[in-house]
C-alpha cells in the first residue's frame, strides 16, 4: 500500500547530484572526536547491597570534616555528590551496588533517584524503573514509572516531576520521593511534536513544573494549578532551568535569567550555538559551543552567574560533574575530587581502582 | 581475536557509504549543504567509535544508525525549528503532479522534523516500526502516532493515489 510513496522516495534519491566524497575530512574530524568523547556505560552489578569502603574503592580521610569527625551523611551527600565507579554507585560515605543497568541519576533533596532498565538507553522500553538512594546508602523501589518521558527534579527539594499523556492533552505529576506518594496532578494541554517523547520533557523549580510544548515552554505551578508560558521562551526545547534560574540558549550567545526574565548572565563566547548546563543549585554554567570538533570555536566555558567570574575547560578535563551543593566533581588519576568549581580548590573524596569507570551525576563530559 | 580496522579501511567504507548514506540525509533534511554536513559528521563519528568496530561489515549499518541519530539532535535544537525557512505548501483540492519534483520534497518539507524523518526511514529505508523507533531514539507508539499523523498531512498534499486512505489507519 505504500509503493507508491516509497517509489516516489527512491526516484527522488536516485535523481540526486551527490558531491564528492571527501573521507579525509571525516577522517580528521573523527580523529579530533575521539580526543573528546565521553559516554555514559550504564553499570550492572549483581545485587542490592550496600558496601562501606570496600568494593575496590578507598574512601580517604578526607571524608573527614576536621581531620577526625566524619561528616554525617547528608553533609557528605551534600557536598561530594553522587558518582560511580568500579560498579559501585557512590553517595556521601556509602557506596551501593545495584542490580540492574543504572542509565540516569537525579539529585534530590531525600537522596539520588536512579533510573534503571534493560539498557544504558534511559528511554528504552522498560528503562523507566525509579528507586530511591538515600544519603545513607539504603535503597527503595519507587512507584512511578518513567518510559518515554523525562522528569525534572531538584536538589534542594524531595519532588521528582514529569508529564504523561492524560486523555486528549498531557498531565504534570509531582511526587514525592521521600513518602512514595503523588504529590499534585495538573492537566495541562498544547500541541507537543518536537521532541519524539511520549509527553513533554519537563523541568523543576520551587513551586513549577515547566513542561517544553511545540509553540513555549509552560509554567506550571503545581501548588495551585495556574499555568502560563514562561515569557520569552520560544517552545520547542527542553529548557535547562535550575534553583529559579534560567540558561536562555539563543544563536550566538547564552543569557541566563530569573525566571521573571531578569537577565543575570550573558555569555557571547559560544560559536553558532551554545549549549548550557546549570548546576544543580543554579550559581554555576557551562556553555559549550555546540561544535562537531575541538579547535573550530571557543572552548567550554564554566561562570559563576553571580560575580560573572569564568574560566575554560581544558578539551582534556573531565569527567565533571556536580554535587547538590555546587561542587564540581572530577577525577585527577584515579582520584574523585570535589572542587569549588572556579578556584579549582579540591579535596580528594576517594581513589578507584579503574579511573576510566568513573561516571558523574549530573555530569558534564566535554561532547 | 580480530583486529582494529585500519584508516585505509575506513577511507574505503567512506567511499562506498558516501552516495547511500548521502541520499538517505537528503531526504531527511531536504538541503544538500546540511545533507553533506550530516553524512560528513556521521562518517566522523564512525570514525571516532572505529577501534570498536570489530567487523567492517557492520559499519555501513553503525554509521546510518549515526547519521540518524545526529540528524534526530538537531532536530532539537531550537534553532532548527526556528529558522529553517518555512515551505507553506497550501491543500491541494485536485491530484498533483508528481511528474515536477518538487511536490514530493515540498510535501516532505512540510511536514515536521519528527515525522519527515518516520517518513524517509520507514518507506524509503524500510525500516520497521521498532527499528524506527530505535533509529530515533522514540517509542513504537511515537513511530505509530507520527506516522499516522504525517501519511495524513501527505495524503493531504500528495492525493489519495500516493497515499491511500487505508495506509496509517492501522498505525503499523
Amino acid at each position: 500500500m505504500t509503493d507508491r510513496l516509497s517509489q516516489l522516495l527512491h526516484d527522488e534519491a536516485d535523481r540526486l547530484d551527490v558531491p564528492p566524497v571527501a573521507a579525509d575530512v571525516a577522517l580528521g574530524r573523527g580523529r579530533g572526536m575521539r580526543r573528546r568523547r565521553r559516554t555514559f556505560t550504564a553499570l550492572a552489578a549483581a545485587a542490592v547491597v550496600v558496601l562501606l569502603g570496600t568494593g575496590g574503592v578507598v574512601v580517604t580521610e578526607a571524608l573527614r570534616d576536621d581531620g577526625t569527625t566524619r561528616l554525617s551523611d547528608a553533609a557528605a551527600y551534600e557536598q561530594h555528590g553522587v558518582w560511580m565507579a568500579d560498579g559501585a554507585l557512590h553517595i556521601g560515605n556509602s557506596s551501593v551496588e545495584i542490580d540492574a543497568k543504572i542509565n540516569a541519576v537525579y539529585y534530590t533533596a531525600a537522596g539520588v533517584v536512579v533510573r534503571t532498565g534493560p539498557t544504558g538507553d534511559h528511554t528504552s522500553p522498560g528503562a523507566g524503573y525509579l528507586s530511591l538512594v538515600r544519603p545513607d546508602g539504603s535503597v527503595s523501589r519507587l512507584s512511578p514509572r518513567l518510559d518515554d518521558v523525562e522528569p525534572g527534579t531538584s536538589p534542594d527539594s524531595p519532588l521528582i516531576a514529569f508529564a504523561r499523556p492524560a486523555g486528549s492533552g498531557f498531565e504534570a505529576v509531582v511526587w514525592d520521593v521521600d513518602t512514595n506518594r503523588k504529590v499534585a496532578a495538573v492537566p495541562f494541554d498544547g500541541a507537543f511534536t518536537w521532541g519524539g517523547w511520549a509527553a513533554p520533557p519537563v523541568s523543576l523549580s520551587g513551586a513549577h513544573v515547566f513542561a517544553s510544548l511545540d509553540h513555549h515552554t509552560l509554567a506550571i505551578n503545581w501548588r495551585t494549578g495556574a499555568i502560563e508560558p514562561l515569557a520569552g521562551s520560544p517552545g520547542s526545547r527542553w529548557e535547562e532551568i535550575a534553583a529559579d534560574s534560567w540558561a536562555d540558549e539563543e544563536s550566538g550567545r547564552v543569557v541566563v535569567r530569573t525566571l521573571d526574565g531578569e537577565p543575570l548572565l550573558t555569555v557571547t563566547e559560544t560559536g553558532d550555538w551554545g549549549e548550557a548546563l546549570l548546576s544543580p543549585d543554579g550559581r554555576y554554567v557551562i556553555v559549550q559551543p555546540e561544535l562537531e570538533l575541538p579547535g573550530d570555536g571557543p572552548p567550554a566555558s564554566l561562570h559563576e552567574i553571580a560575580t560573572g567570574d569564568s574560566r575554560q575547560l581544558a578539551d582534556t578535563e573531565g569527567p565533571w560533574g556536580w554535587t547538590p551543593d555546587g561542587h564540581a566533581l572530577t577525577l585527577s588519576g584515579n582520584e574523585v575530587l570535589s572542587c569549588t568549581a572556579i578556584t579549582q580548590d579540591c579535596t580528594t573524596i576517594a581513589e578507584v581502582d579503574d579511573p576510566s569507570s568513573v561516571r558523574m551525576a549530573d555530569a558534564y563530559y566535554g561532547s | 581475536m580480530p583486529r582494529t580496522p585500519t584508516d585505509g579501511e575506513f577511507t574505503e567504507f567512506a567511499h562506498a557509504s558516501w552516495a547511500s548514506l548521502y541520499r538517505t540525509a537528503y531526504l531527511l533534511l531536504g538541503d544538500a549543504a546540511e545533507a553533506e554536513d550530516l553524512v560528513q559528521t556521521a562518517l566522523a563519528k564512525t570514525y571516532a567509535a572505529w577501534p570498536k568496530v570489530r567487523d567492517v561489515q557492520a559499519a555501513p549499518g553503525y554509521a546510518r544508525t549515526v547519521l540518524v541519530n545526529t540528524a534526530s539532535s538537531w532536530f532539537r535544537r531550537k534553532s532548527w525549528r526556528n529558522e529553517r525557512p518555512t515551505e507553506a505548501v497550501p491543500d491541494v483540492g485536485h491530484e498533483p503532479d508528481l511528474s515536477s519534483r518538487p511536490a514530493l520534497m515540498s510535501a516532505l518539507a512540510a511536514l515536521p522534523p519528527r515525522q519527515r524523518a518516520v517518513i524517509v526511514l520507514r518507506f524509503y529505508e524500510d525500516l520497521s516500526v521498532a527499528q524506527a523507533a530505535s533509529a530515533l531514539d522514540v517509542s513504537e507508539g511515537t513511530v505509530k502516532s507520527q506516522t499516522s499523523d504525517a501519511l495524513a498531512r501527505l495524503r493531504t498534499l500528495l492525493g489519495e493515489a500516493v497515499v491511500p486512505h487505508t495506509l496509517g489507519a492501522t498505525n503499523d
